[in-house]
């Protein structure tokens, strides 16, 4: 059988918001059809999510907002602390600089581990594409500097290196060059959103997670994002995590997706199997849903 | 003497108990030693201490004086600079005070010294083993011109977070081609925390280097101590390709002792508006004019 | 027996439908057949019998209710495919097996070129090397020149689908399924898709195809499977 490792393995992911107590496990979920515990009034964020990605993937969650998507996708992140669950990142790199991080990380539970080696797992194998380009990019410091700021969270310590990367970026964002120095406020949203997949990207990350990243675009702006990050996927052919609302986002950029509601996992598959074949009468719902 | 209680006021030749040695009482000196074997287990890092009200005024040294008087005994021999001059005000006043309260003997003479006191400047002799540098400090959080937060700046610290200040230089070479911070240029310690090495200029950094003696900062506003043990790396943050640059004396001599390899501080005569340059280390100057 | 590259035992698609209310029905039931390695397998039977869905159950885009599909893959060994990990699915998909669907779905802005080209490049072919063969593919096809650069959705319904074949045989899987390909296809174009056809069967590929042209099927297939509507 196959002998590839997962980039990433999550196992009994669990977040909840609030003290929790001996009714949330039966009083939430998809089958009570609710995210609070009525006893404790705790918030489940997502329960016992468990999943491998593999290198070189794209992996997509969809779900109605209020479903745990985003919850997961910033426990990943380590926005903040897990309730309960174990991830493992594996990965196997040339490069050198990396030797030691990596060393440091095997067969480690990234959960429980220092707040200093996951801000240098996040920082040197990780990317992330928010929704409101405003959480991922800073709007007091230009463009470029934008893009090198993830280049300098990486180490990377040559400016023309960074320079150099950032203008590949822009060019390959098709992003006007000579506004590289300006800042992002005069910006438009879409060109924005550009500046924040730059910044994602620069440091050549393994693992991008996408959150919604093209709700709030107009649809032609839209196109053009999800092409993009599409084509730069296959390019640099780094994992990715998509989440989204919008089952035409999961079918462009993903092969494989999970269904989530409540908080849970309700259903996960092939993609073209979870569009065409939906078993869960809740996936049957979304896909008949789409315009 | 054995300095536990020591009697200080000889008027009418009668002996009373007014100060404890060294001014402070004895657990204050117990708990600020503790703090410094703190700092030095872990260089560059800012160990909070309980900064004690003394007879001078906040922001005048007191973090330096409360250091010097928790290490100094008996045999000790004090030196105390304020920017290099033995004869300033602060110098002076700080002098006197603890000559006052330790009666040890105090000396302009660098080599002779076994606890030196400063304000701004390292000593253009090099110091030895048997030495400890007591550093005045104003502000000591490096990260405060980029983050207002002490909350967050801690945070910082512990993640090794330091991408803000690395996009602060890169910002400063972008729009002005030059780092625009002078005085207190940030340093990186033993690989793992930045710090800020007081108000010293650019051409004291390289000494903090692998120094052969103690070097001990205190800040009395902040309540801080941080400390390099002898022989730690410490850097300055740096380029590749844009490399860390002490000011630059070249073809300038001291006007007094024609000393080249020192720092200089300018005079600019009101009359006739020439410049001239001297020592800014009155006690080295002095030693050189000295036949 | 070894050189069966599928076997399929008992095979059974339930659909459970919840809108607008629950409702329940078979696509097929009791499916038993061998394919095997190198011939050219064809379905057969009246619409609405179950031939497309059990396609897709081959292909795994339909999930199979009951029974097994034993597939002989050259990086796996023998797996039961409906139970096979998504990842090594995906992996068969891309190097062994391929698809062609009844109607061409693919993602617009992408031109045709790019999209031929495609699962070449997924297996590291050299950008350049799969375009120059994504264009002779096309023009082999019989899709004029000055189409390439568009969107096949642009074009006419034969187009559609010859562009839909190009791109599921231009990486020669070893096996292929096939949607009643040429449904859509003039006598020419036909000719055309049936020579191709028949070089890749040659070169050594198994085909399982559902084809609605009684003529076509019988000068191609080496056996016919016929299906009955489920009463």
């Amino acid at each position: 059988m196959s002998t590839i490792k997962p980039l990433l393995s999550v196992r009994n992911l669990t977040k909840r918001f609030g003290p929790g107590c001996e009714d949330c496990e039966s009083l939430t979920g998809p089958t009570q059809n609710r995210n609070q515990c009525p006893t404790c009034k705790t918030i489940l964020g997502c329960g016992e999510v468990s999943f491998d990605l593999y290198p070189n993937e794209v992996l997509g969650i969809v779900g109605e907002s209020g479903s745990g998507k985003t919850t997961l996708l910033r426990a990943l992140h380590f926005d903040f602390e897990v309730t309960s669950g174990e991830m493992f990142f594996s990965y196997l790199s040339e490069n050198n600089e990396l030797t030691d991080l990596i060393k440091q990380i095997q067969d480690v539970n990234l959960f429980t581990t220092t707040n200093y080696v996951k801000r240098k797992v996040r920082n040197f194998l990780t990317g992330i594409i928010y929704q409101n380009p405003l959480m991922g990019i800073n709007l007091n410091i230009s463009a470029g500097g934008n893009i090198a700021e993830k280049m300098l969270m990486a180490e990377w310590r040559n400016l023309q290196t960074i320079r150099n990367r950032s203008k590949y970026l822009f060019q390959k964002t098709e992003m006007p060059l000579e506004r590289i120095d300006q800042s992002p406020k005069d910006f438009s949203g879409g060109m924005q959103q550009r500046v924040q997949i730059s910044k994602a990207l620069a440091s050549n990350p393994v693992l991008l997670f996408l959150d919604e990243v093209t709700t709030g675009l107009d649809l032609s702006v839209q196109a053009g994002v999800l092409d993009l990050i599409r084509n730069i996927q296959r390019e640099f052919r780094f994992s990715m995590i998509v989440i989204s609302h919008d089952f035409g986002v999961i079918r462009l950029l993903t092969e494989r997706c999970m269904v989530m509601k409540n908080g849970k996992v309700i259903e996960h598959g092939l993609t073209d199997q979870i569009l065409e074949d939906p078993v869960h009468p809740y996936t049957q719902l979304l896909v008949s849903s789409q315009l | 003497m054995t300095g536990k209680e020591w009697i200080m006021n000889q008027q009418n030749n009668k002996q009373t108990f007014l100060y404890n040695f060294a001014y402070l009482d004895e657990n204050t000196k117990k708990e600020i030693r503790r703090k410094i074997l703190k700092a030095v287990a872990i260089p560059g890092y800012q160990v909070p201490f309980a900064s004690r009200e003394m007879p001078i005024g906040r922001g005048w040294g007191t973090g330096g004086l409360q250091l010097t008087l928790s290490i100094i005994g008996c045999a000790d021999t004090l030196k105390v600079i304020d920017q290099g001059s033995d004869d300033s005000v602060n110098a002076i006043s700080i002098k006197k005070f603890i000559q006052k309260v330790c009666s040890i003997p105090i000396t302009n003479d660098t080599k002779k010294a076994t606890v030196i006191q400063t304000r701004h400047r390292i000593p253009e002799e090099k110091l030895e083993k048997n030495q400890i540098l007591v550093f005045q400090v104003p502000v000591p959080e490096i990260l405060r011109i980029i983050e207002p937060s002490d909350q967050v700046t801690k945070r910082m610290h512990a993640e090794a977070d330091y991408s803000a200040i690395w996009l602060y230089l890169y910002e400063d070479i972008i729009h002005f081609n030059e780092i625009s911070i002078g005085a207190g240029y940030p340093v990186m310690v033993n690989q793992r925390y930045i710090m800020d090495p007081s108000p010293i200029p650019r051409f004291d950094i390289p000494k903090l280097n692998h120094s052969r003696s103690l070097l001990l900062f205190g800040a009395g506003r902040e309540k801080r101590i941080y400390a390099i043990p002898p022989f730690t790396d410490v850097h300055p943050l740096e380029f590749e390709d844009f490399t860390f640059r002490t000011e630059d004396f070249s073809g300038k001599t001291c006007s007094k002792c024609n000393a080249s390899d020192v720092y200089l501080d300018e005079i600019i005569d009101d009359e006739s508006g020439t410049r001239s340059y001297q020592c800014s280390d009155t006690s080295y100057c002095e030693k050189r004019c000295q036949p | 027996m070894n050189n069966i590259i599928l076997q399929v035992e008992n095979l059974e698609k339930k659909f459970e439908l919840y809108l607008p209310e629950k409702k329940v029905f078979f696509a097929f039931q009791n499916i038993n057949f061998n394919l095997y390695q190198g011939e050219f397998f064809s379905i057969s039977g009246p619409s609405g019998s179950g031939k497309s869905s059990l396609l897709k159950c081959l292909y795994r885009t339909y999930k199979t209710t009951k029974g097994s599909i034993f597939y002989r893959s050259s990086r796996y060994g023998i797996v039961d495919f409906t139970k096979l990990q998504e990842q090594s699915v995906l992996n068969i998909r891309s190097n062994e097996m391929s698809y062609v669907s009844q109607f061409l779905n693919v993602i617009p802005r992408i031109s045709a070129l790019n999209l031929v080209a495609e699962p070449l490049i997924r297996k590291n072919i050299p950008q350049g090397i799969a375009i120059e063969r994504a264009k002779e593919m096309l023009s082999r096809l019989n899709i004029p020149t000055n189409l390439f650069d568009s969107s096949p959705l642009t074009f006419s319904g034969g187009e559609k689908q010859r562009v839909n074949i190009a791109r599921a045989v231009i990486w020669n899987p070893s096996l292929l399924l096939l949607d009643e390909p040429t449904a859509s296809l003039d006598e020419k174009s036909e000719k055309i898709v049936k020579k191709i056809l028949v070089t890749m069967k040659k070169s050594g590929s198994t085909l399982i195809g559902i084809f609605h042209n009684k003529k076509l099927i019988n000068q191609i297939s080496d056996r016919v499977f016929l299906f009955r509507k489920e009463e």
